[in-house]
């Protein structure tokens, strides 16, 4: 067993959510997942975890999504990893399609399921 | 009455007016010929009379001469007959135009007779001897007229009597008679000389009224002769055949023809230039005002007569009228556009309405889906942390979790459409085909009809012009069409598709009504029909299917599938109605634009 598993950062302020995706993604035996439920925490974790992927929400407290994924691009060390919103506020046709995207930027829209999840980090990562 | 009419009958009293006139002055004509006709018959009396007169003169001086003399007294008493031979000879009748002699002597014995040839046959004197004292009764002188073998003779004769008895007074010695016979040739001279035809009648003629002859231009003369008793003895007639009266009467004639002539060719003069100058002008005018068109009077215009006030007063009019109809038209004309800007203000407010509306609506979906969709998908992975820790031996749990995920996915779908609904999502439009997007719409919702018991047939016409679309979105419409369909038919029933290109051709709500309706009439499009046979839609109902939230299948609807299949459509400029009948079905119809080549 010599493959390495995916680093996955997902920052998310609903702590029952990350929570549950770092189970289920962690039980499929693929992907080594931290979670942090606030921007700025994210931003400190992007830095020493240095994952592959990025799952960033949008709407947060504090700092939103958005503002978290420019300092990312800001900082050297960060700027390279791929980031992909989750967002509740749009719809599953705009995915579908691969019409929208936040910033240039990829997004999945909430609910989503952990097949999508990995169909997703497969894809980019 | 039409003027021309007038106009014949004016011309037709003038002609009647001309005739009496005429009529009236032949009548005195007539008066004036007839009593010209008089005088000349009495000329002609006159004429014949002294004519008579005159050629009977010779006759009567001989009667006188031949007997008042002395030698004559002389043969009678000595009878003498060499000197009577000598004296009373064929020359001397010759020279009186005389025809026969006779002398008596006092006791009536025949002294002397002598006849030329004409009176041959005459031998003896035609009276009794007894006649010749009773003629000499009262008077010296005799003439009468006898009816001989020879034919009518006129006699004169007279009483011989000495020189030196002038007046006659004394006995006389013998008795003297001349006669001429009124024979062919004597005849024939004294026609010559009255001019007319004589003819001698032995009984009295009848004569035509004077009139008559008038009217024959024939003069009739009649003398009564007498006998030596003073009774008729024969009747003369002359006719004559008046060629003055002939000739006047001609030319009298001639003139009436001449007048009348005149007078005809002066009414058909005035009749063609009263049509010439009244008719043109009537014509003109008439035709104008028939077909409106003031171009007609051009010249007229420029008469200097009543007509061409007329005819300017006719044109001012029709300037006037133009003028009119031009301002009526231009109000039309700009009411019309006030009525479409207000239309269009109308639309404007309606359609801000209906984003403000959408606007609200929007924010509302954001928070909504955010605070919805949160939870589901906690819920969601939950559910999936849960089946991944469960053996499949855990069959109800296992079940159990699914309809968690389909409820959770319920609720999405639900957020999903508000999202839809008020978001202004662009669409990636290319020529497409119609039929292979509504087959694949059909496949996607078949499984369901089928179980439904709802049969679906599809009338597909091929080889249509490609569309202007978004094949997921119409899909999208397509399959929500199908669906409200099936949900109108509970108990099962029959979905109709039908796909046709067509050219608009009636005015619609949307179609070819004004300029910013997406169809023009006459335009080629895509049309889509979808009939079901389903409960139907109510009239109240109709107009409002495509509003936000309204639904008519309580819980299970979120009231937006069809307002968001209008915006669909709508941007694809295209057009969406329903047509229904409640208890007989509905049919949607979808126009869509053809791609433009």
């Amino acid at each position: 067993m010599s493959i390495k598993k995916k680093k996955i950062l997902l920052i998310d302020d609903e702590a029952d959510f990350t929570k549950l995706i770092k189970l289920n993604l962690e039980l499929t035996g693929q992907y080594e997942v931290k979670t942090e439920n606030n921007g700025l925490l994210g931003l400190d974790a992007a830095k020493e975890f240095k994952p592959d992927l990025i799952f960033l929400d949008i709407m947060m407290p504090d700092i939103d999504g958005g503002d978290v994924c420019s300092q990312l691009e800001n900082d050297e060390e960060t700027k390279g990893i791929p980031v992909i919103f989750l967002t509740a506020i749009a719809s599953k046709e705009e995915v579908k399609n691969g019409k929208g995207s936040i910033g240039g930027r990829p997004f999945i829209a909430k609910p989503v399921s952990v097949r999508e999840l990995m169909d997703c980090i497969e894809r980019t990562a | 009455m039409r003027v021309r009419t007038r106009l014949i009958l004016l011309l037709l009293l003038l002609s009647a007016i001309f005739t009496a006139g005429r009529y009236f002055y032949q009548i005195f004509e007539d008066k004036r010929v007839y009593a010209l006709f008089k005088d000349n018959n009495e000329e002609k009396n006159i004429y014949f009379d002294k004519l008579v007169k005159l050629k009977g003169s010779t006759l009567e001086t001989l009667a006188f001469d031949y007997t008042y003399w002395d030698e004559m007294v002389d043969f009678i008493l000595n009878n003498d007959i060499e000197w009577a031979k000598k004296m009373l000879n064929e020359t001397v009748l010759k020279t009186y135009q005389a025809d026969t002699i006779w002398v008596y002597k006092r006791d009536l014995s025949q002294a002397y007779f002598i006849n030329n040839q004409d009176s041959s046959v005459i031998k003896e004197f035609p009276l009794p001897r007894e006649a010749i004292n009773n003629i000499f009764l009262k008077e010296r002188f005799c003439h009468f007229f006898v009816d001989t073998s020879a034919g009518l003779m006129e006699i004169r004769g007279a009483t011989i009597h000495p020189s030196s008895d002038p007046t006659r007074k004394t006995a006389p010695c013998g008795y003297f008679f001349t006669g001429r016979l009124w024979n062919k040739n004597y005849i024939e001279e004294l026609s010559k000389l009255v001019g007319g035809q004589i003819s001698i009648s032995a009984i009295k003629q009848a004569i035509p009224d004077f009139k008559t002859l008038s009217e024959r231009n024939t003069i009739i003369l009649s003398r009564e002769f007498s006998d030596w008793q003073g009774k008729p003895a024969a009747y003369i007639y002359v006719n004559i055949q008046s060629k003055e009266m002939e000739s006047y009467k001609l030319f009298s004639r001639n003139a009436a023809i001449i007048f009348i002539g005149f007078i005809i060719s002066v009414i058909i003069f005035i009749a063609v230039f009263l049509t010439i100058l009244l008719s043109t002008p009537f014509f003109m005018i008439s035709q104008t005002l028939k077909t409106e068109d003031p171009e007609n009077l051009r010249g007229l215009k420029k008469d200097t007569s009543e007509f061409g006030d007329i005819a300017r007063l006719i044109s001012k009019f029709f300037e006037q009228k133009e003028i009119l109809v031009k301002e009526i038209s231009e109000r039309k004309k700009a009411e019309g556009e006030l009525k479409e800007s207000y239309t269009k203000l109308k639309e404007i407010q309606d359609q801000l309405i209906q984003a403000e509306k959408l606007n609200a609506i929007g924010q509302l979906a954001s928070g909504v889906a955010h605070e919805v969709r949160n939870p589901l998908g906690i819920m969601l992975q939950g559910v999936n942390y849960l089946e991944s820790r469960l053996s499949s031996k855990e069959v109800d749990i296992l079940e159990t979790l699914a309809a968690l995920k389909d409820n959770i996915g319920r609720a999405d779908s639900i957020v999903n459409s508000l999202l839809d609904f008020s978001k202004d999502v662009s669409l990636g439009l290319n020529p497409e085909d119609i039929n292979p997007i509504l087959q694949n719409s059909l496949a996607l919702v078949k499984t369901r009809l089928k179980f439904e018991n709802i049969d679906t047939t599809m009338e597909i016409k091929k080889g249509m012009p490609k569309v202007l679309a978004d094949k997921n979105k119409l899909e999208q419409v397509f399959i929500n069409i199908l669906l409200n369909a099936a949900q109108a038919m509970p108990d099962g029933g029959k979905i109709a598709i039908r796909s046709f290109d067509k050219q608009l051709e009636t005015i619609k709500n949307g179609i070819g009504r004004r300029v910013q309706d997406n169809f023009q009439l006459g335009e080629k499009v895509v049309m889509v029909e979808i009939e079901d046979t389903g409960t139907g839609i109510t009239e109240e109902n109709l107009k409002r299917i495509f509003d936000p939230f309204f639904t008519t299948k309580g819980q299970q609807g979120t009231g937006l599938g069809l307002s968001v299949t209008k915006s669909i459509i709508h941007m694809h400029r295209g057009l969406i109605y329903a047509d229904s009948k409640p208890g007989q079905g509905t049919i949607m119809t979808v126009i869509l634009k053809v791609a433009e080549r």
